[in-house]
Order: structure tokens, then sequence, then C-alpha cells
């Protein structure tokens, strides 16, 4: 699954320890998602989505089956 | 902060260590002999350390107990350390199937039977955790 959570965090100017502060999520889950190495609970795409004020689907992009990770 | 949370780890560690063997050394120089209370009283005094220490760094850095809460709590740490659980119960049981056979092979009744017991030990916690965690959710 891609996302665009990097680019629009980097357009509001937050940083990742910032955003992982304000969601209760370590830095490295933020880094990890940005970097589309870990895919997030609905509940942890809620939350980002909410905290950005958009749909969770302008944030991450499926692709079709994948393997979780 | 991150790294302060890094680093409490870090140190909690080496003062647990440390504890552990300035306690059991401390007990054998005062005379004590028996094993088990060595071991006890290793245990205490790295207790009682890590006690002290939480105190300070909590009384120090009073957003340290926060961020230790959220890495623990943290979705992809627990991902992480269930993957690592995993990985670890199967490598268990495969080295304990090994250490039966060998005891077999080697005819040490109480290795053999020693780390069956273990297995199937290990074998019912495994499997009482996913008949709660299938009722759960």
């Amino acid at each position: 699954m891609k996302n665009r959570l990097g680019e629009i965090r980097k357009e509001r100017g937050i940083k990742q320890d910032e955003l992982a502060e304000i969601l209760e999520v370590s830095r490295q889950t933020i880094s990890s998602l940005e970097n589309g190495k870990y895919n997030p609970s609905i509940l942890l795409a809620f939350k980002i989505a909410r905290y950005f004020n958009m749909s969770i689907e302008e944030i991450f992009i499926y692709e079709g089956e994948e393997n979780g990770k | 902060m991150e790294n302060k949370v890094l680093k409490y780890n870090k140190k909690k560690f080496f003062i647990g260590l440390g504890g552990y063997f300035a306690g059991s050394i401390l007990f054998g120089l005062l005379g004590g002999e028996d094993m088990a209370y060595r071991l006890l009283a290793g245990a205490v005094v790295a207790g009682i350390l890590a006690i002290l220490s939480d105190l300070y760094d909590f009384k120090m850095y009073p957003k340290l107990k926060k961020k230790i809460s959220i890495e623990d709590k943290d979705e992809r740490n627990q991902v992480i350390r269930e993957k690592a659980g995993y990985i670890t119960l199967k490598m268990t049981i495969t080295a304990l199937f090994l250490i039966v056979f060998v005891g077999a092979v080697m005819e040490d009744g109480l290795i053999s039977y020693g780390a069956a017991v273990l297995t199937v030990f290990i074998l019912i916690i495994n499997w009482t955790c996913i008949r709660y965690w299938q009722k759960k959710i």
C-alpha cells in the first residue's frame, strides 16, 4: 500500500517527532509508514486522516492484494 | 526524548546486571554460602537499584514515563514483538526436540525427560493462550 504521509507531513511543516507525539506512536513507526515498510492499523489510519483533516483514501492508496507487513 | 528511552532501557539493563552481581558478591562476602539465597540476594539488590533508578529518572524527566508507555503500546512495536515471539517459540520447540533426541541417544533420561516435560509445558501454555485469544477476539 502506498501513502502520501511524508508528502502531506512536509507540506504542513511538521517533524516526524512531532507527528509521532501527536499520534502517540514512536517516531520509527512514522518513518516506516512513510517508507512504505509498514501498513497502519485501521485505527491509526483514522487517527492520521483525522489529524490532517482528510479522508483515509486521500492519504493511503490501496493497490490490491499484498502481503501484510 | 526518544534517545532518552533508549538510554533508559540500556541503563536499566546495566543497573539490573550490576545490581545482581553486586548483591550476590556482597552475600558471599558476608559469609553466605547457599546458592539459592545468593541468587535471591542478587535479585533483591537488582530490584532495589532498578526501583531507585526509576524514581530518579521519572523525577528528572517527567515526560519519560509517557514516552516509555507510548513505545510499549506502539502498534509497530507490538507487531515486531509478535513476529519475534512466534519465531522464538518455533526455535525453542525445535531446540527442545533436539535435546530430547540427543538425551535419548546418550541414554540420559534426566535430560530427555526434562526437555520433554518442558516442551509439553510450553505447548500447553501456547495452546491455552491461542484458545483464550480465539474466544476474546
